[in-house]
């Protein structure tokens, strides 16, 4: 182990399923931990599966030697799919990546504005990548792959 | 002696009545003196009373008798006038400290009517507690002021219950055994925790978070940042101001390290990246004007 972990502010979140805590590495004459690091560590600490845990906002301080995050360990796997923000499971593939330009989203908004009614509905359809239904299609195929420890 | 009794004469209402206030003083000094006589504590006030009753009595009669005297042409020789002189004289220096005993003459003489009237008696005791002021002749009546100004409002007295300087030791005396007390039982636990040797990371208390950040130069904002940052588990933006400090602070930073030559080296090669070094030719000498630029150059 190339750093040290403290923890801070552990609370248990029955509601949400998960433990959320904000984390403290201490890294002196060394780079910033990677997320992959910091999410083995802080399993084999809690005894948590590592996708279960997801780690977010590191930041290291002015200087170095020091960086401060947050950390949230779910349950089950059942339970990060259904809580964690879509942006967060794209970053860790199980949701694939939007398809499509940025450019080509602000042209349909242009679109958009001028038109009202059924139109607008069809032209916003035509356009939405991240549907409900296949979004909901995309966690089902994860987790029939998911194999529990 | 006919012009001195004629003069005698017409004075002599006057000086009759004068005599009769005279005679009526006496008779208070005498009561007075007696009073001084009886009482059990002898202060100045008594021994000065009785000085002057002696000598004002006293001269009083010396008085009477040279005015006699002189009247009846008796030789004013006989008469010795010096006791007058030296009577008049102690006279005056009597009532000069009479103003600092003015206060306590007056208490007694208050108390004398006090007594006289109430019993026609004196009594030997004194009581102090009678002669005490009365703090209760300071208040108003409110009565008369409610006559005076019917249309007054009634504004009712603040009460407010207010705690002894004893009960509020007392109170914090108890909190701070409380806080003993708990802090004893927290350090148990902990230490019963830290005995069972568990993989998980320590936790960090705010002692800790403030011992980390002692010395540092925090803004109110950005501790404020922090906090809120930490409440709700997610990350702000930097602000340009932020980043603009933070450059601020490294350019500080980076001036104070003097193991770190690094930064001389680039400034040179920054500085000197222009520059076209002018090799001198191997065993060459260069003549009169090249001198002269090179001169100038390496200036």
């Amino acid at each position: 182990m190339t750093f040290i972990v403290k923890t801070r502010k552990v609370l248990l979140n029955k509601l949400l399923n998960r433990r959320q805590l904000s984390v403290e590495l201490l890294h002196p004459n060394k780079a910033t931990p990677s997320q992959e690091s910091v999410v083995k560590e802080l399993a084999s600490k809690y005894k948590a599966d590592e996708r279960n845990v997801v780690v977010y906002g590191l930041r290291t301080s002015f200087g170095g030697n020091r960086t401060t995050g947050f950390a949230l360990i779910y349950d089950t796997q059942q339970y990060l799919l259904k809580f964690e923000p879509k942006f967060r499971l794209r970053r860790r593939g199980i949701i694939p990546k939007r398809d499509g330009s940025r450019k080509g989203w602000k042209e349909v908004k242009s679109k958009l504005k001028k038109t009202r009614g059924s139109e607008k509905t069809k032209i916003y359809m035509s356009r939405k990548t991240d549907k409900r239904e296949v979004i909901r299609a995309q966690k089902e195929t994860y987790l029939k792959g998911f194999v529990g420890k | 002696m006919s012009g001195g009794l004629t003069y005698f004469n017409e004075d002599f209402p006057v000086y009759s009545d004068l005599v009769s206030t005279i005679n009526d003083q006496l008779q208070s000094i005498d009561n007075l003196h007696v009073i001084t006589c009886t009482t059990e504590n002898k202060n100045n006030i008594s021994q000065y009373l009785r000085a002057k009753n002696a000598t004002m009595t006293k001269y009083l009669i010396h008085l009477n008798m040279y005015l006699l005297h002189k009247l009846n042409y008796g030789n004013l020789d006989e008469f010795p006038i010096d006791q007058l002189i030296e009577d008049k004289i102690l006279l005056q220096k009597i009532i000069q400290a009479q103003k600092k005993l003015q206060y306590s003459i007056d208490k007694l003489s208050k108390y004398q009517d006090t007594q006289t009237n109430e019993d026609d008696q004196v009594v030997d005791q004194v009581e102090k507690l009678s002669l005490k002021p009365r703090i209760e002749n300071l208040h108003k009546d409110e009565t008369i002021d409610k006559a005076s100004n019917p249309n007054q409002k009634y504004v009712p007295p603040k009460l407010a219950a207010t705690l002894s300087k004893n009960d509020l030791n007392k109170q914090k005396q108890e909190r701070r055994e409380e806080l003993r007390k708990t802090q004893k039982k927290a350090n148990l636990i902990r230490s019963i925790l830290d005995d069972q040797e568990t993989d998980k990371p320590k936790e960090m208390t705010e002692r800790d978070l403030q011992q980390l950040y002692y010395g540092r130069a925090e803004d109110e904002k950005q501790i404020e940042k922090r906090k809120y940052e930490e409440d709700h588990m997610t990350r702000l933006p930097t602000t340009r101001d932020e980043k603009r400090r933070e450059r601020i602070a490294e350019r500080k930073a980076n001036v104070t390290r003097l193991d770190d030559f690094q930064e001389f080296e680039t400034i040179n090669k920054v500085l000197n990246k222009g520059t076209k070094k002018i090799k001198k030719p191997l065993g060459s000498k260069l003549k009169g004007s090249m001198k002269k630029i090179l001169k100038r150059k390496r200036r």
